[in-house]
């Protein structure tokens, strides 16, 4: 109790110094800051287990100095320890990022840490995303280079960020970038933008393997074409990556590639977009022998929609690097206004469709397998089919009713593969009705319901599996006060012993750009993604913390 | 223009030179290393869990391992992590305390992992299967400290288990050594989901071996001595340890593996290995 109350008061203190935006004659000082903790309290049959310091938290402090053209940052962390379902490496607190950039109208050049991204993030990304604990920045050299008006060239060099130290492989990149408009201004037609781009990437990590041949120097290159018009927008990208045997491919010394397919029409109150990929082979890491979430090098962006609901996500789908291939569609409707269906205020009908699959391959021995370019193999991973239609019915109530069918191969997405769990079939209904009151208050509540069975027997009691029932109330007093409280209830579960009820209440106050939540309760374990990449949770019984603001 | 074309230029050079393509044969020709025992004996772990499908290759890869360095690297399988955790179906619990707290020590969240002598690589202790032979290889290179014999004995009735060590510091010993010595025992037939026999994955009479089972003085040790142990010098260790009645180990399985580690780093500057029973 003596922790949460002395990161309350830290909160507090962190809330007042983030009014002070620092402007002064030498340049100015901007940042943001994060902290968030849990206490744990074991309760074996919901699967949240003891915890010996009580109290976790992840916290964090960006603080960013510009004075005209240079910009000096740095980043401080303190896990102490991680959060549960951070990788426990993460423990401990220090300064891994800092930086010191230098810009003007052609030229930029950075020295320390940074994030990038080279096209898609087909060939190379590094981001960070603290909700999972990733953070993969570049400690090195960079500058880019803008020679003449619609061109950019970028080259790199540097190691990637893995836990409190660098990973072993040193990465070197170079991407152009082109804006044929802006290059060709007399030759273009004006109603269509056309980028060019292409990338060169190659990773070097001294070959010590024992028992088989490696390549030290690993070359990867991709090359992305785009064209944006006023009611539509397409593009494209394509990478290969030549023989880069590692961990996450089993040690395989084919070569990779993968294509990325993206447009979208927009029309007279209706959009449509379409997506597809196809990927083989093409998960890339600055350390072949790294896994899980250390020391990625690309990313491959998601095809399925990223669901925002608590049932709705029970399921989320995890981006297979190696081996995938899907579609996406997308059609948003706005029915128009005054009519029958569209009532006065507006309705607007969402539907969404993903489909994703092995891609085709025939094992050729331990060491390679053949793959047909476009070619889709036999094990669907995922399908997600959804409606969401959404109605303003005054100008105080608004409804939103969301359908969802959900094929989860539970054994891709869980345990590499082998069968263990089997597929899940899920059918999820939610309504959200929200009511505006005259004096800024509000209440929102959502029904949620999740059908679902799986096609095996469970080997192994869990608390991931059967029919669930979720209430929640939010209400509002706009615009500081968020009370927030919902039940969740596995009723469905296959072990009556598990058949629980995971209630939570949370109040969040909200003043300028700083935001406290405070909340107690169980919270389920499963699984989080963010872009197609993710992280197991356990359950958690207990206060929760958070505060976040931006100076 | 003259720009661009320097830059497609530099990035043609920097492609031509930063690929190697590797033709089969992929494999190297390993073959087993002569000896040098001025070096170091090497301690491989492996983090490991019943219910984890991908631990048999990495326990098959660290007997590579062992094959390749005979009687210089020496094999401890530690049951940890979330796939270790008995179900309701499957209660056999292979963990201890120690494997317990040396995983929690490493922050270790899933498995397999692994650490070569504790020792960082890359500023990483926790080590994937493929990296253990690298840099064991790489251990192996460096001068041994000193040296352990080790001897042991099993006393049937009462169940107790004598360990003797005599250290011979070839160098200046430092406060920081300590020293443990684990009990470990081989041909354990249990339950493990191994993912090679896909699909037949739930194998019920898979054989575990280099099981840690407890440790004789505490999950790191005690001090060597209280003072430096000069070159050439040596300090003789006893300990004894008996096995409570509820534990099902098979004396005639058992063996202890002895370790000198410095206690700041964690690092094993020195292990050795006998059985209780030839």
């Amino acid at each position: 109790m003596k922790n949460i109350i002395s990161l309350i008061v830290l909160g507090i203190l962190i809330t007042s110094i983030s009014e002070l935006r620092a402007q002064f004659d030498g340049g100015s000082i901007s940042g943001n800051v994060s902290i968030e903790a849990q206490s744990y309290s074991p309760d074996s049959l919901r699967g949240a287990p003891e915890v010996n310091e009580k109290l976790l938290s992840n916290a964090y402090l960006n603080l960013i100095y510009r004075n005209q053209n240079v910009e000096i940052g740095f980043r401080y962390e303190n896990y102490q320890n991680p959060i549960l379902g951070f990788d426990a490496r993460l423990k401990g607190q220090g300064v891994p990022y800092r930086y010191i950039t230098y810009r003007d109208d052609m030229f930029e050049v950075t020295g320390g840490d940074f994030y990038e991204q080279f096209g898609s993030g087909l060939i190379l990304r590094a981001y960070q995303e603290p909700a999972l604990g990733i953070d993969n920045a570049i400690d090195g050299f960079r500058f880019k280079v803008r020679p003449v008006e619609g061109i950019e060239f970028t080259g790199l060099i540097g190691k990637n960020r893995v836990f409190w130290s660098k990973g072993e492989g040193i990465v070197r990149g170079g991407d152009l970038n082109i804006s044929l408009n802006d290059l060709l201004e007399d030759y273009m037609p004006k109603d269509y933008r056309f980028t060019l781009g292409g990338s060169l990437v190659s990773k070097y990590q001294p070959d010590r393997d024992v028992f088989l041949k490696m390549p030290e120097n690993v070359l990867s290159y991709a090359t992305r074409f785009g064209v944006i018009a006023d009611n539509f927008a397409v593009d494209a990208e394509y990478v290969y990556k030549y023989n880069d045997p590692n961990a996450t491919n089993k040690f395989r010394y084919n070569d990779g590639q993968g294509l990325v397919f993206k447009s979208s029409y927009f029309g007279d109150g209706y959009g449509i977009a379409l997506n597809a990929h196809w990927i083989d082979n093409m998960d890339m890491r600055s350390d072949r022998n790294a896994r899980a979430q250390e020391l990625f090098l690309n990313f491959i962006p998601p095809l399925t929609k990223q669901h925002a609901y608590s049932l709705a996500a029970l399921y989320p789908f995890a981006t297979q690097f190696n081996n995938e291939t899907g579609i996406q569609a997308e059609v948003t409707y706005q029915i128009p206004r005054d009519s029958w269906l569209g009532g006065h205020y507006g309705t607007i009908l969402t539907i969404n469709y993903s489909d994703v699959w092995s891609i085709d391959t025939t094992v050729i021995d331990e060491f390679t397998y053949k793959s047909n370019f476009l070619g889709v193999g036999q094990r669907r991973y995922f399908r997600d089919f959804n409606i969401d239609l959404s109605r303003k019915w005054s100008s105080k109530f608004k409804t939103d009713l969301t359908y969802l069918n959900i094929i989860y191969d539970r054994d891709v997405m869980e345990n590499e593969g082998a069968p263990l769990y089997g597929k899940v079939f899920q059918n999820v209904l939610i309504l959200d009705f929200q009511y505006m009151f005259e004096n800024d208050h509000s209440v929102r509540t959502e029904f949620q319901h999740s059908w679902s069975v799986q096609d095996s027997a469970m080997l192994s009691p869990d608390n991931m599996n059967g029919n669930w029932a979720h209430l929640l109330v939010e209400y509002t007093i706009a615009p500081h006060w968020y009370v927030t409280v919902y039940d969740q209830y596995n009723y469905g579960n296959d072990d009556i012993d598990r058949q629980l009820h995971y209630i939570n209440g949370s109040v969040a106050f909200l003043t300028g750009t700083t935001r406290i939540q405070l909340g107690y309760g169980s919270q389920r374990g499963g699984i989080i993604c963010v872009g197609g990449i993710c992280r197991a949770v356990p359950a958690a019984n207990g206060v929760f913390m958070s505060v976040t603001s931006s100076f | 223009m003259k720009i661009l074309k320097i830059y497609l230029a530099l990035i043609l050079m920097f492609a031509f030179f930063s690929c190697d393509i590797v033709e089969p044969p992929y494999k190297k020709n390993s073959s087993v290393t002569p000896v040098d025992t001025t070096k170091r004996k090497v301690l491989v772990e492996d983090f490991t869990g019943f219910r984890c499908g991908n631990c048999p290759e990495a326990s098959h890869k660290a007997e590579q391992i062992a094959e390749l360095y005979p009687d210089r690297v020496i094999l401890l399988a530690l049951h940890a992590g979330p796939l270790s955790i008995p179900t309701p179906t499957r209660k056999y619990d292979f963990r201890t305390p120690e494997t317990r707290e040396i995983g929690d020590y490493y922050g270790l969240i899933a498995t397999p992992y692994g650490m070569v002598s504790r020792r960082k690589f890359n500023g990483q202790t926790l080590q994937a299967p493929s990296a253990w032979a690298g840099f064991t290889e790489e251990t192996l290179q460096l001068e041994a400290l000193l040296k352990i014999n080790l001897t042991g004995s099993y006393n049937e009735s009462s169940r107790e288990i004598t360990a003797n060590l005599k250290l011979d510091y070839i160098k200046d010993s430092e406060l920081s050594h300590y020293y443990a010595v684990y009990i470990v025992e081989d041909s354990i037939v249990q339950y493990q989901q191994d993912d090679r026999q896909f699909p037949n994955i739930h194998v019920n009479d898979y054989v575990h071996n280099h099981v840690m089972r407890g440790s004789m003085n505490g999950t790191w040790g005690l001090p060597v001595s209280n003072s430096i142990i000069k070159a050439g010098s040596s300090t003789d260790l006893q300990l004894k340890y008996t096995i409570p009645e509820n534990k099902d180990w098979r004396p005639k399985k058992l063996s202890l593996i002895a370790i000198v580690q410095n206690n700041e780093t964690k690092e094993v500057l020195q292990v050795e290995k006998i059985y209780l029973y030839k």
